[in-house]
């Protein structure tokens, strides 16, 4: 039932309130507005890439090249901010994104090769081109107008943030308001009943990964908006959050159940995770075990539920 | 009717092989010290370790399941390694502790994955992380050097001209294969693999089966990272970060398809075998090892592409 | 029929009772089986045939009652205690694992070892053993291919054998021959012959009541959980007889069908068809107002031409025209020109599991009703609610999971799908498989409605009765081609028979 849906992201919401209690309590700073404001600014850099691989696993797809090609489009960014308009950059950039979502798509749906494999070796080769691009240099300083991405704030609110909101808002919009976003539900849930109720299937899928690509290009606007520098190894460590906070979100990685908000909730909770690591001075090395730990309960929890609300 | 069974026999060869041939071929004409002893010895050094952890795979894939934790895991097993050497422990201690922490990791995945019911991805995907974190916060970071002579034997010891670790690998090839096609436990990698309900059914008890089948594979982990770590000499958390894609396409590349238990260790040594050869080939084009992989990635997509078109 | 049983009973189930969160799937059933007895188990879906199988089975417990095997109370904890014990139950979905070889199936895990080396499979003595094992059944099958290269028929061979080698007395098959042609059964049944003079019980489970008559000494019916009768096959004057008791109402009205004198236009049209290897020169029609029956055995290539008709595989030669028109077809064209394409496996193909009722009515229909890509909720609630009425699906609301609806109501809400394409032309795949009795005059009703309004039907069938009922015409397909056409008049069961079996073709 749909019911099990709104449980589950309840849950999460609660999650994340008792977690920000609990560090709440444990360190009063962390409920100063700024470190609040720190924590948001950081899921919506989670989230923003975070937000298209939700749709390609949606359709039970997967997109591991989303870091890289995050990676390769900022770094075609950063290269033409020097000498273009911004305007021209970042269309670059998103077209970029959108070509490496487009090769994908392709090479998954007209070609039939797996998901994984596809884009495996998609990751690998983004890495490749942006390594070769950047000749292993940094590009930083970016012109003030484009800083305005990364680095402002609207009444108070990191641009991110404000993005990360609108962004997760039309993606609702599109996944439950649109043939388009219902078809991914159904290819997502059932491959083969889709194709035979003739859903456009590899229009679908090559649209959700084009998509992929291009938020995750989208999402590297504002990251090195923040950081100010580009260079070609920024989206490495970055698949897995994006993944953790995906499944934390609730999204099946076999399709058809989850979405955006889960994403949200998600990315703010691996957020306040690791910014209560850093106050309460947890050493920096032990992020990665605890994300990985936090996926895998996460999941686990969410199989307990799957068996509550199953019908013998 | 000999065409149909040289199109049967056909059939059964992995693109692997002829992509294999291909590159042989290629290498041979590119570069004229491609077929030196020195080189080859290289290139055999390269492949053994993930050799291994291809091996390893082959078992998972074939009992449908996946291992993403593999690379970390030969971290952690290798930074435990260094740190018990530079404690005194002896050889043989630090051997059988290395297998059976291998082990021990390998089985925590497959209690998840078997008797939680979770999905063999985001359990391994989350492992990933656990193991690479553990590996950081044992070595802060850094890496732990320097080792005695016999340990270092093991990976660049020599017993009749042949190198120690090739022997190792023949050796777990021969495990491996024996495991397979020769023990119970082989018959219940493929029945987990292609129809668990059946194993099931029997009364055998699948749920300890497909952990062991994890445990087994964490414990070729472990073999792999006495190997890694005496080759380098030292041991760092983050040596192995890859080496379990190259493996897993190792095995796809060999033939082994994705959804059916039909893969094969042969299949899969012929898979690593040509990736290092392709890193090799790259290598002598002057590409820089960064960018080599985009290299890989692309021929990896190349021969999924070409099975898949054969299966059509 | 050779009774060649003796009266001992090996089997016996003494009110039992079964009860899970919300429904009592057993009631007090008193159920016994004799050595040597081929004995039916018949019932709708739903009946309790299978909760009395997986209890047999060890899969779970009963709630109350005893059963007593051998004359001796027992308790069934695991399966492995029913297989310890001989109770070896045969499934419809078939247990093998497909790159293993046959003799490693039989033998799953119980592989004879070399003396020498304890854990080393000795596989000279396995292949002796499993070219014994199958000889008994006469079974001419090479024990080092892989189950994947088998067919149905074999495989099902290679599963009584696999049970045979737990030393069972009690075998339990479930729906054997769904998939199986004439000649395979008549092999199935010789086999079963041997088994019974082995002195083995078989419980045989099926909804093709003709072949009771063929192979069972004794008759249960189940209904509703409880045992309504046990007769013995010989005492049983017809099929009828045996319906009666499953529906317990009259079931001569099973089939309506409401005959229109005037067909419409020729609605979907097949000219000169080739699949390579499986389709030969199909040549058939279906005007609307009429339902057209293929009848067939199984792989005789009926399903792969609607599959092809409906765009899903495609054909190397031929044309198909809907309304007259020449169209090449991928399903989403031949949704857009109003085909709708029930499929055999409902579950597979038919349905998304975990999406609810309101999902899978509308995907087809998306396009037409949403034509700039926006979807209105409102008008999606509204329309799914009245085909779910109409249909009288059983559901608590739109919003559930259609992996929790019966095998019926699955069914219905598939049909609901295509009714609210506006569909004109319906493909039916082996519409009411594993569907009740109950349900399955339903969807007979539904199929004469959509006809009176109009709708052209293709329908595949390999039950007879059903064919024989609901059809305006029959096309008999054999083999790849279409065997012969027959009007509603000129059919009956042993012609129509003849030709599916390859007679006639001349």
């Amino acid at each position: 039932m749909w019911v099990r849906q709104y449980v589950a992201l309840m849950m999460r919401l609660g999650v994340m309130f008792i977690i920000a209690i609990i560090l709440g309590l444990a360190r009063p700073e962390f409920l100063s507005v700024n470190n609040i404001i720190n924590v948001l600014r950081q899921s919506s850099l989670i989230f923003l890439l975070a937000s298209g691989l939700t749709v390609v696993v949606l359709s039970e797809g997967i997109d591991l090249s989303v870091g890289q090609v995050m990676a390769l489009s900022a770094c075609i960014i950063g290269w033409l901010l020097k000498s273009e308009p911004i305007v021209v950059a970042i269309l670059a950039g998103l077209a970029i994104g959108a070509a490496c979502g487009l090769v994908n798509g392709v090479l998954i749906a007209y070609i039939g090769l797996p998901a994984f494999v596809v884009t495996y070796g998609m990751m690998w080769i983004a890495q490749g081109f942006a390594l070769l691009f950047m000749k292993a240099e940094i590009i930083y300083g970016f012109p003030k107008a484009f800083r305005f991405f990364g680095a402002t704030n609207l009444i108070g609110i990191p641009v991110p943030v404000i993005f990360m909101f609108i962004l997760c808002g039309i993606l609702y919009l599109i996944l439950n308001y649109t043939n388009f976003g219902r078809y991914i539900y159904n290819v997502g849930a059932n491959y083969q009943a889709a194709r035979f109720s003739g859903v456009p299937i590899r229009k679908v899928q090559i649209m959700a990964y084009t998509l992929c690509g291009l938020l995750a290009a989208f999402a590297g606007i504002f990251y090195i908006s923040r950081i100010n520098a580009v260079e070609a190894g920024i989206g490495d460590p970055l698949l897995l959050p994006c993944l953790a906070a995906i499944t934390i979100g609730g999204t099946s990685l076999y399709g058809g159940e989850g979405g955006v908000g889960g994403t949200i909730l998600g990315a703010i909770i691996m957020s306040l995770i690791i910014n209560g690591m850093n106050l309460l001075s947890i050493d920096s090395y032990w992020h990665q075990f605890v994300i990985g730990a936090i996926v895998i309960i996460s999941v686990w929890v969410d199989q307990f539920q799957a068996k509550k609300f199953q019908v013998s | 009717m000999e065409r149909d069974k040289l199109k049967k026999v056909f059939k059964k060869i992995p693109a692997a092989a002829f992509a294999l041939l291909f590159l042989l071929i290629t290498c041979s004409l590119i570069s004229k010290h491609f077929w030196t002893t020195e080189n080859l010895s290289n290139l055999g050094l390269q492949g053994t370790v993930l050799a291994i952890l291809a091996l390893a795979q082959t078992l998972v894939i074939l009992a449908e399941g996946i291992d993403l934790s593999s690379g970390p895991l030969v971290s952690l097993c290798g930074v435990v390694v260094a740190v018990l050497l530079h404690k005194g422990i002896g050889l043989p201690g630090v051997i059988l502790v290395s297998i059976l922490l291998g082990a021990a990791c390998g089985s925590f995945n497959g209690i998840l994955i078997a008797k939680f019911k979770m999905p063999p991805f985001v359990v391994t995907f989350g492992n990933m992380g656990v193991f690479t974190g553990l590996a950081l916060v044992i070595t802060q970071g850094s890496s732990i050097p320097g080792f005695s002579e016999a340990f270092r034997f093991i990976a660049s010891g020599y017993i009749l001209g042949f190198p120690f670790m090739v022997i190792i690998l023949v050796f777990m090839t021969l495990v491996t294969y024996v495991l397979l096609y020769h023990t119970t436990f082989g018959t219940y990698v493929f029945g987990i693999g292609g129809n668990q309900e059946a194993v099931h059914l029997i009364g055998v008890n699948d749920v300890f089966f497909k952990s062991a089948i994890y445990g087994v594979a964490g414990s070729f982990a472990g073999v792999g990272a006495l190997i890694m770590t005496s080759r380098m000499n030292a041991a760092h958390p983050l040596v192995g970060f890859g080496l379990e894609f190259e493996a897993i396409a190792s095995v796809i590349v060999g033939g082994c398809s994705w959804t059916l238990a039909n893969g094969n260790p042969w299949g899969s040594l012929i898979g690593v075998a040509t990736i290092v050869v392709l890193k090799n080939g790259l290598n002598v084009l002057g590409i820089p090892p960064a960018v080599q992989v985009a290299g890989v990635g692309a021929f990896l997509i190349l021969a999924v592409i070409y099975d898949t078109l054969k299966g059509k | 029929m050779g009774a060649q049983f003796s009266d001992e009973t090996i089997l016996e189930f003494k009110g039992v009772s079964k009860d899970f969160p919300g429904v009592r799937a057993l009631d007090k059933v008193d159920f016994d089986l004799r050595k040597g007895e081929v004995h039916a188990l018949v019932g709708e879906n739903g009946a309790g045939k299978s909760t009395l199988i997986k209890i047999l089975a060890g899969v779970y417990p009963q709630t109350e009652g005893e059963i007593y095997y051998r004359r001796q109370k027992v308790t069934i904890r695991n399966p492995k205690d029913g297989l310890n014990m001989g109770i070896s139950v045969i499934y419809q979905e078939l247990n093998l694992v497909p790159y293993l070889s046959v003799a490693k199936n039989i033998f799953l895990g119980r592989e004879p070892h070399r003396k020498w080396l304890p854990f080393l499979i000795d596989y000279p003595q396995l292949h002796r053993d499993a070219k014994e094992i199958l000889g008994t059944i006469n079974a001419d099958i090479d024990t080092k291919i892989n189950a994947v290269e088998l067919g149905v028929a074999q495989s099902q061979l290679v599963e009584m054998v696999k049970a045979f080698s737990f030393k069972a007395n009690i075998l339990v098959m479930d729906e054997p021959t769904a998939a199986l042609t004439q000649k395979e059964i008549g092999q199935l049944f010789r086999s079963i012959k041997e088994f019974q003079k082995k002195g083995i019980g078989i419980i045989y489970i099926s909804h093709r009541l003709e072949e009771i008559f063929q192979i069972a000494d004794r008759v249960t019916v189940l209904r509703d959980g409880k045992i309504i009768s046990t007769m013995k096959v010989s005492e049983v004057k017809n099929i009828d007889e045996i319906i009666k008791l499953m529906v317990g109402r009259d079931m001569t009205a099973y089939f309506s069908r409401e005959f229109l004198k005037e067909k419409g236009e020729v609605a979907l049209e097949v000219k000169n068809l080739y699949r390579k290897g499986l389709l030969h020169n199909i040549n058939l029609n279906v005007k609307s107002g009429e339902v057209v029956g293929l009848a067939g055995l199984v792989g005789a290539g009926r399903t792969e031409l609607a599959r092809a008709l409906f765009g899903i595989d495609r054909y190397s030669d031929g044309e198909v025209y809907i309304f007259g028109k020449k169209v090449s077809m991928t399903p989403a064209k031949s949704v857009g020109l109003g085909v709708g394409f029930i499929p055999e496996d409902r579950k597979r193909e038919g349905l998304a599991l975990i999406l609810p009722v309101k999902e899978n009515v509308i995907v087809a229909s998306m396009r037409k009703l949403f034509p700039h890509g926006l979807i209105n909720p409102t008008k999606t609630s509204k329309v799914v609610n009245d085909y779910v009425k109409a249909l009288r699906v059983v559901t608590p609301s739109i919003m559930r999971l259609v992996r929790y609806l019966s095998g019926g109501n699955q069914q219905k809400v598939v049909v609901a799908k295509w009714l609210c394409t506006q569909a004109k032309i319906f493909i039916f795949d082996e519409p009411t498989r594993g569907v009740d009795v109950g349900a399955k005059a339903e969807i007979h009703q539904l199929m004469n409605e959509l006809v009176k309004q109009g709708a052209a039907i293709l329908m595949i069938s390999s039950e007879l009765q059903e064919i024989l009922h609901m059809s305006d015409r029959i096309y008999v397909m054999y083999e790849g081609r279409i065997a012969k056409e027959l009007q509603r008049e000129e059919a009956d069961q042993v012609t129509v028979l003849r030709y599916v079996m390859g007679g006639g073709t001349a």
